[in-house]
């Protein structure tokens, strides 16, 4: 037996060999293009997972974040719009109360005043106004109206007023009623919770408090004022006028402070808006960064492919042709 | 010289043809066998007195490169143990999952935070607050999962270390009754090729196992050591012992006498120090794979489940608690203890106040573990502590794992460790499969040739044919001279 001999088991092996890693091959690129994905994550990142999880958990973050956002939107929306609703509602009241109380005729000052407690109640209801499920006004309750009715309110305000000595006197009882911190409105109206609702989460630790509550000063000056004037109707004729001038003041106070509140949620609503649109583009930017990781390029993938295949059929080839390359073939 | 010579002298050709051919056909018919060594025919010339008398088969040789081999064996043993341990990391770095599949431990955590973040936004919403309960759930089963993948390894490596001794014990026994029966015959002149065919096959069986040193003695009987040089067949067999557990669990080890260790006639083996017993085999794979790498994995999805736990069991976080009451993750329902700490990735659960089933309400992650009844509904202070909590960078309580990191970062570091040392373990994989392969494609090589074979048998026929015309003109010579005598 000489050394120089070559096993067979050993060409057999070496086409076993590369038979099998090409077929290997082959079923990797196959999955990686039709997944278009990389088929081991792990060796595609060099088993460094840092990137790709911080990927994916932005993304994961982004969307619900893309989801608060509009949450926090359209609650802020619907309390501007509650807002300009009263701001409609008591646009001009003041100075025609003004001109009346100081010049017009009693009579058309009742006129004008005959509806003023439908005022104070329309206003009260528009700040206990549910929207999806959620009172807008109401604090850290936002299951509960955050106030009781206007009728109600004017309730509990009479027998006060009745007691009062003078115009003036009524006068000082109301808006303290209203304005103080331990005043009526805050212990009997007040329904809403004890304090601030919820903020808005605009983005990871970007919180902002997008909320209005009724007890908001400029809001109490609103209803201060609409109930003094649906008051003032019930008032003896001679103290109409005094109580009425006070309404208008009030009331003047009140849109001031009002128009200032709704600049401030105007401003929220445009961070609202500034996030939505950062939102999506981190998402967009978030997404393309994590299929640079995840993804197989295409190209690369067919055009390995391509050479696997031609590599395969060669290997096919080459073992059909040296099978029959054998001295058992020609011994016959 | 005589005719009588001449016909002795052929029949000795035919004779020697005949066991030329037996060796050919045997070498043919084992062209795919394993462990067997070509075998060549010795022809000499056969002398009488002074003067030649045909030929004769003076033995067998048995071809074998034993180094060549040995260095095979070695190469087997190291490609066993790196694919022991590349597929258990594949499987445990599958089994955490990578973050961008939906059901891994990253993307878990991710989801629970972002739950607990819709649920914040909206309070008084029950189902997020329900969603957020269902994600916490969610994370801490994906831990157990981790934590009972990971003693399922330990067990499967345990039955298997019982299979692979049993195997190593059978055919060191074996190959002890060969040794026997080569002893005797080649005493009695015998040929043993095809014993000492058996021992190779068996010998190749052990070598994947264990990483092995061979050589025979003068009397031709095979003497088998570890490459540690532990005699496994020396005169006499060696016995492995080891008792397969019935179960495995994360508290038990061979330190606490919960596993059985492996030992070599009874004295127990150390398969750590300086020269570690069976280094480098699947067998000593298989132990790490119980005893060292399963373990580490454990300790640390065990430092990551209390780092867990322990964020939400911060000072000050949950008023409504005692101090020594558990927050939102618990110790089986306890709060973790750092004394404690093996094995809590399997004990780690949703605290039961805020799970309905199990007589708690959602609500309670709103307004604090310990309330006895709901807050106002549109609280969400808690919410954002627990939140903040999960981001705060912290130091792991224990295990080796970086300073400074969020929960997120927790579980990404604890990935990418088990990913890199995967990329390696198949990196050393990669290296010592193409060693073997070209070592096993180096012994092949030295395998049959039937190309070679049947040029023999070309010979072996012409010699026939030749040694028969002799015959035959021997036969006519004879018959002449006895038509001569007529």
């Amino acid at each position: 037996m000489s050394w120089t001999s070559l096993g067979d088991a050993a060409r057999l092996q070496t086409m076993q060999q590369d038979g099998t890693r090409l077929r290997q091959e082959l079923q990797r690129l196959t999955s990686e293009l039709s997944t278009g994905q990389h088929s081991d994550l792990g060796r595609a990142t060099g088993g460094d997972f840092g990137g790709l999880s911080a990927m994916a958990r932005a993304l994961t973050l982004t969307q619900t974040f893309a989801r608060t956002i509009d949450a926090a939107g359209f609650a802020a929306d619907a309390r501007q719009t509650a807002l300009a609703r009263i701001d409609t509602e008591i646009d001009g009241l003041a100075p025609r109360l003004l001109s009346l109380a100081t010049g017009g005729a009693l009579h058309d000052l009742g006129l004008l005043l005959a509806d003023g407690p439908e005022r104070l109640s329309q206003a009260v209801a528009t700040l206990n106004t549910h929207v999806a499920g959620v009172s807008l006004f109401a604090g850290n309750a936002p299951d509960r109206p955050a106030l009781i009715t206007g009728e109600a309110m004017l309730d509990a305000l009479r027998p006060l007023v009745a007691g009062a000595a003078s115009p003036a006197d009524a006068i000082a009882t109301i808006e303290d009623w209203f304005l103080a911190a331990d005043g009526g409105y805050a212990l009997v109206a007040w329904q809403g919770g004890t304090g601030p609702a919820a903020p808005a989460i605009l983005g990871e630790g970007q919180q902002i408090d997008a909320a209005v509550s009724a007890l908001d000063p400029a809001l109490r000056s609103v209803l201060a004022g609409l109930a003094l004037s649906a008051l003032a109707a019930e008032a003896p004729a001679q103290d109409q006028r005094a109580m009425v001038v006070a309404a208008a003041a009030r009331l003047e106070n009140g849109e001031d402070a009002l128009i200032a509140l709704r600049a401030d949620l105007g401003a929220t609503q445009a961070r609202i808006e500034e996030a939505r649109v950062t939102t999506q583009a981190a998402r967009a930017g978030f997404e393309i960064e994590q299929a640079r990781l995840t993804e197989a390029d295409p190209y690369r993938t067919a055009t390995d492919l391509q050479s696997v295949q031609a590599r395969l059929e060669t290997l096919y080839l080459l073992t059909a042709r040296l099978s029959r390359l054998s001295l058992t073939e020609y011994l016959s | 010289m005589s005719i009588s010579s001449t016909l002795s002298n052929a029949l000795s050709g035919l004779n020697v043809a005949a066991r030329a051919s037996d060796i050919v056909s045997s070498n043919v018919a084992n062209a795919m066998t394993d462990g067997y060594g070509v075998r060549s025919l010795s022809v000499s010339a056969r002398i009488i007195g002074n003067a030649g008398a045909g030929a004769w088969v003076s033995g067998v040789t048995r071809h074998e490169d034993s180094i060549l081999i040995g260095h095979r064996r070695r190469a087997e043993a190291e490609a066993g143990f790196s694919a022991i341990q590349s597929q258990y990391l594949a499987r445990l770095e599958g089994v955490i999952g990578t973050p961008n599949h939906p059901g891994s431990l990253a993307a878990r955590a991710a989801y629970f935070t972002a739950a607990m973040t819709e649920a914040a936004s909206a309070p008084q919403d029950p189902s997020r607050l329900g969603a957020a309960v269902g994600a916490a759930v969610d994370l801490a089963s994906t831990i157990n999962a981790i934590s009972a993948h990971i003693q399922d390894q330990r067990k499967e490596a345990d039955g298997a270390i019982g299979m692979a001794v049993q195997k190593v014990n059978t055919d060191i026994a074996a190959l002890a009754a060969l040794n026997t029966r080569i002893r005797q015959d080649a005493g009695g002149g015998r040929d043993v090729s095809a014993l000492l065919d058996a021992q190779a096959q068996l010998v190749d069986g052990i070598a994947p196992l264990i990483p092995l040193e061979s050589r025979r003695d003068t009397t031709g009987a095979l003497q088998l050591f570890s490459a540690d040089g532990q005699a496994l067949l020396d005169g006499r067999p060696a016995t492995l012992g080891f008792v397969p557990a019935i179960v495995v669990t994360a508290d038990l080890s061979v330190a606490n006498g919960g596993l059985s260790a492996l030992t070599l006639n009874g004295r127990p083996l150390n398969f750590s120090g300086i020269t570690p017993a069976f280094a480098g085999g699947r067998l000593a794979g298989l132990v790490a794979q119980r005893d060292t790498w399963a373990p580490a994995a454990q300790q640390s999805l065990d430092a990551l489940a209390r780092d867990l736990a322990a964020r939400f069991d911060a000072p000050g976080l949950d008023p409504s608690l005692a101090p020594d009451q558990p927050g939102l993750f618990t110790d089986a329902g306890l709060r973790a203890d750092p004394a404690n700490e093996t094995g809590l990735a399997g004990r780690l659960k949703v605290n039961a106040a805020v799970i309905p089933q199990q007589g708690g309400a959602h609500w309670r992650l709103r307004d604090g573990l310990g309330a006895a009844a709901p807050g106002l509904s549109g609280e969400a202070g808690f919410l954002h502590a627990q939140i903040d909590m999960l981001t705060a960078l912290r130091s792991a309580p224990s295990g080796g794992v970086a300073t400074g990191r969020s929960f997120a970062g927790m579980v990404s570091d604890h990935l990418s460790g088990v990913g890199q040392a995967r990329q390696a373990a198949e990196r050393d994989q990669a290296h010592s499969a193409a060693r073997l392969n070209t070592l096993r494609d180096e012994v092949l090589r030295h395998g049959v040739d039937t190309d070679a074979e049947l040029q023999r048998l070309l010979q072996i026929e012409q010699m026939f044919a030749a040694n028969a015309r002799v015959v035959s003109a021997a036969q006519e010579m004879v018959d002449q001279l006895i038509g001569m005598g007529r």
